[in-house]
C-alpha cells in the first residue's frame, strides 16, 4: 500500500483518514461514530459532517474544522486531496488522493442508489481503490427502499389499535426513513426518541422533508395507538419501550434481509433500507473505477477479494488498524 | 403457494402465540378446503414430506452457481433453504408470481414427478418466486419447517377458525389424515364430525397433574381416589386390533419398530394405557436399563435378551368396540 498506510495515514503528509485515536490532522470521510472521533486537532470534512460533528460531539470536538466543498481541491506539497460525494447520510465523502498522477480513492461508506437526500454518489476513475465491503456477500440485494416503506403504510391500516415502532439509527438512518414515509404519502405526525431530535432538526434546515415530528419525552399520558414512533434500535429492546400499549417492533437495516436476524432480534415488520452498497453495487463500482488494485475493508472482505481475482483485479483485505467490526450505521 | 410463503414468513416474524393463531385462522378463512388441507399437512408435520435431499439441494447449487461464493454465503447464513433464497439470481424478466402454483398443485407435481423432472421443476418456480417464496419452496421441499409452531397452536386455529371445542379435535387429531379433507369439511360445517377407527388411532392420554397440598387436599375426596403404583419406565399406549400391536409413547410417537419382542395375543381389539418397562422375568430395572432399548430403529437378539421389555398395564381404554370410560371404574 504506497501512500496510504493500513491506518489509512497519508503518509507524505501525516494526515489520518477517519482515524479512530485523536491525531494532528484528519480528513473525516462522515459523521458516523465509527468514522468520526472527537479529539484531533484539526478537522478536514464536508460543512455538513462538521456540522453534525458539532452537534454530536460539541463545539469543541476538535481545535480547528476547514470545511472542503465536494469537487474542490487541497494541494498540500505534491499531494492532491478531492472529496466527492458518497451518497450515504448528508455531508458523506469519498476521499481522491492524487499524488504524482497516481489516484487512490477511499470510498469511506457509500451507496450508488440515490436516496433524494444526501448528493448522489460520484463515480470516480482511480488506480487504487478503498472499498467498504459491509455487504460483500452475494445474498445481499438490497430492495427497492420506496417498496419496502409500504410494509408500515399497510400494517397501519390493518392494526389500527397499534404503535408502530421503527427502530433506525439516529443519523442517516432516522431522517431517511421519516422522508420516505413522507414520500409514501405519510402525513401524520411521526412520533421520535429524543436522541433523535438535533440530527433531524438539522436535516429540517437542510431542506430535507421530514414532515411534522414530535419528541416523546415532551408527551405524557399521551396514547401512541395508530401512529408512528421513531427510535434508535437499542431503545426498542429496554425499558424506554414498554410505554406502548399494543406495540408493532420494526427496523429499517440492510442486515434484516436474513430472517434468522429478524427473529433473533424480535422484528415483525423487517424493513431492508439500507445506506451501503449492496453486492452488486459493490462490484459494479469495483468494475467501473478501473481500478488496477482494491483493497476491501468493514465487513464481508472474503467474497469480494475472490470475485475482484477472478476478474484479473489485484485485490486483498485491509483490517483498518484499531476499528471494530462494522456494524451498520 | 404465494399466499402460503407469506403465512410461513408472518408466522415466523410473529411474537405471540395469539398472533400465530390469528395469522393461521386468517389464511384458512381465505383458501378453500383442499388449499387448507395442504396448508395444514405442511404445518402439522403429521405428512413427511421430504421430496429433495438437503445435500443434493446443495450439490445443484454448486453446479449452477460459483461455488466458492455460495459456501462463503452459507457460511454467513447458515440456513440452506434461506441462502439459496437469497443467492439465487433470478431473472427479473420472469419473475413473476402470478404464475406461481397454488400449494396443493406443488405439493401434488412434487409427488408425482420423477426425480429428474423435479429439478427443473424447482429452477423453473425459484425463478419465478421472491426471496420469501423461494425460502418455502425449499422449506417445504426438504422438509424441515422449523417455524415456532406447535401442534396446538395449530389445532387452535382450527377450533377457533370451525368454531369447534378444542377437545373434540385433541380427541380425533391423530385419526387425520393428509389432506385433512374430512376435518375441513367437518369445520366447514358441510359434513359430520370425522369418524375415527379407535383401533388405528393414538388417543390423547390423560397424565397427571400436579396437587396444591394447602388448597387441593381440602377439597378432594379420598374415597374418589385410586392409588396405584408409578413404576420408573416411560407411559405407553398399546393398540391391539386384528393380530396386529401398536405401541405409542406419550405423545403419540408409534415405538413399535424398537419393541419387537412385546407382543400380544388377542383376537378382539383392546387399547391399553400402561407403562413399558425392561427387566428380567417381568422384575422392573433401571431407568437407565430401559434407556438401552429406547429410541432404536433395529434392536439386536442380544440387547433383547439383556433387556426383555414389559408392560405393566394401568387401564384398558378400549375393549372390542367401547369405551371403557362408560363402564362402571371397578369391573
Ligand atoms: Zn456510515
Amino acid at each position: 500500500m504506497n501512500i496510504l498506510d493500513s491506518r489509512l495515514n497519508i503518509k507524505p503528509l501525516n494526515i489520518f483518514i477517519d482515524p479512530q485515536h485523536p491525531v494532528e490532522k484528519a480528513i473525516i470521510s462522515h459523521a458516523h461514530a465509527d468514522h468520526a472521533k472527537s479529539g484531533h486537532d484539526k478537522v478536514l470534512a464536508t460543512k455538513e459532517t462538521i456540522d453534525i460533528m458539532k452537534i454530536r460531539y460539541g463545539e469543541n470536538c476538535a481545535k480547528s474544522f476547514q470545511v472542503i466543498n465536494y469537487g474542490e481541491s487541497l494541494k498540500i506539497n505534491d499531494v492532491d486531496i478531492t472529496l466527492y460525494p458518497a451518497g450515504h447520510i448528508l455531508g458523506s465523502a469519498q476521499i481522491l488522493i492524487n499524488f504524482k498522477g497516481q489516484k487512490t480513492l477511499v470510498t469511506g461508506d457509500y451507496k450508488t442508489v440515490d436516496d433524494k437526500i444526501s448528493t448522489p454518489f460520484e463515480l470516480i476513475k482511480c488506480n487504487t481503490l478503498v472499498s467498504e465491503a459491509t455487504f460483500g456477500l452475494p445474498i445481499f440485494r438490497h430492495p427497492n427502499a420506496n417498496e419496502e416503506i409500504k410494509k408500515i403504510i399497510t400494517s397501519l391500516n390493518k392494526n389500527p389499535q397499534s404503535t408502530h415502532l421503527i427502530g433506525c439509527y439516529a443519523l442517516g438512518k432516522a431522517q431517511r426513513v421519516i422522508n420516505l414515509l413522507r414520500d409514501s404519502g405519510y402525513k401524520e405526525t411521526i412520533f421520535i426518541h429524543g436522541a433523535l431530535e438535533k440530527i433531524c432538526r438539522y436535516y429540517k434546515n437542510s431542506n430535507i422533508k421530514l414532515g411534522n415530528l414530535e419528541k416523546i419525552s415532551n408527551l405524557k399520558d399521551f396514547d401512541f395507538k395508530n401512529n408512528i414512533v421513531i427510535a434508535p434500535p437499542s431503545a426498542l429492546k429496554d425499558r424506554w419501550s414498554r410505554r406502548f400499549k399494543n406495540k408493532i417492533s420494526s427496523q429499517a437495516s440492510g442486515w434484516l434481509s436474513i430472517k434468522q436476524r429478524v427473529k433473533q432480534n424480535q422484528i415483525e415488520i423487517p424493513l431492508v433500507i439500507s445506506d451501503h452498497c449492496d453486492w452488486n453495487e459493490l462490484t459494479k463500482t469495483i468494475t467501473n473505477t478501473r481500478a488496477e488494485k482494491v483493497l476491501l475493508t468493514h465487513g464481508n472482505e472474503e467474497a469480494l477479494v475472490y470475485w475482484c481475482k477472478q476478474k484479473g483485479i489485484d485485490a486483498f483485505p485491509l483490517s483498518i488498524h484499531g476499528m471494530k467490526e462494522k456494524v451498520e450505521k | 403457494m404465494k399466499k402460503f410463503a407469506e403465512l410461513l414468513e408472518n408466522l415466523i416474524y410473529s411474537p405471540s402465540t395469539n398472533k400465530k393463531i390469528d395469522l393461521l385462522e386468517g389464511y384458512f378463512k381465505s383458501n378453500n378446503t383442499l388449499e387448507n388441507g395442504y396448508a395444514l399437512s405442511v404445518l402439522s408435520s403429521n405428512y413427511k414430506m421430504k421430496f429433495i435431499r438437503v445435500s443434493e439441494i446443495k450439490s445443484l447449487m454448486h453446479s449452477k452457481f460459483d461455488k466458492t461464493l455460495f459456501e462463503l454465503s452459507y457460511d454467513y447464513v447458515g440456513d440452506l433453504a434461506e441462502t439459496i433464497s437469497l443467492f439465487w439470481k433470478s431473472n427479473m424478466d420472469i419473475a413473476n408470481s402470478k404464475k406461481l402454483p397454488l400449494l396443493s398443485e406443488f405439493i401434488k407435481n412434487c409427488e408425482n414427478k420423477p426425480k429428474k423432472k423435479m429439478y427443473d421443476y424447482l429452477f423453473n418456480l425459484l425463478d419465478l418466486s421472491n426471496p420469501t417464496q423461494r425460502w418455502a419452496i425449499i422449506k417445504i421441499l426438504s422438509g424441515g419447517l422449523r417455524i415456532g409452531v406447535s401442534e396446538k397452536t395449530v389445532k387452535k386455529a382450527l377450533s377457533k377458525y370451525g368454531n369447534k371445542e378444542l377437545e373434540k379435535i385433541e380427541k380425533i387429531w391423530h385419526g387425520l389424515n393428509h389432506p385433512y379433507n374430512n376435518l375441513f369439511d367437518w369445520l366447514d360445517n358441510k359434513k359430520p364430525e370425522p369418524i375415527i377407527d379407535n383401533f388405528k388411532t393414538f388417543h390423547p392420554m390423560m397424565l397427571s397433574n400436579p396437587i396444591d397440598e394447602k388448597k387441593d387436599f381440602q377439597i378432594l375426596d379420598h374415597k374418589d381416589f385410586v392409588a396405584e403404583w408409578k413404576w420408573d419406565g416411560i407411559r405407553v399406549q398399546i393398540i391391539i386390533s386384528n393380530d396386529k400391536v401398536v405401541l405409542f409413547s406419550r405423545n403419540g410417537d408409534d415405538i413399535t419398530e424398537s419393541f419387537p419382542d412385546i407382543t400380544f395375543f388377542s383376537k378382539k381389539n383392546v387399547v391399553i394405557d400402561g407403562e413399558l418397562l425392561v427387566g428380567k422375568n417381568c422384575q422392573p430395572s433401571s431407568f437407565n436399563d430401559l434407556q438401552q432399548r429406547l429410541n432404536r430403529k433395529k434392536v439386536s437378539e442380544k440387547i433383547i435378551d439383556e433387556f426383555p421389555a414389559f408392560i405393566k398395564a394401568y387401564d384398558i381404554l378400549f375393549f372390542r368396540e367401547k369405551r371403557s370410560s362408560k363402564f362402571e371404574f371397578f369391573r
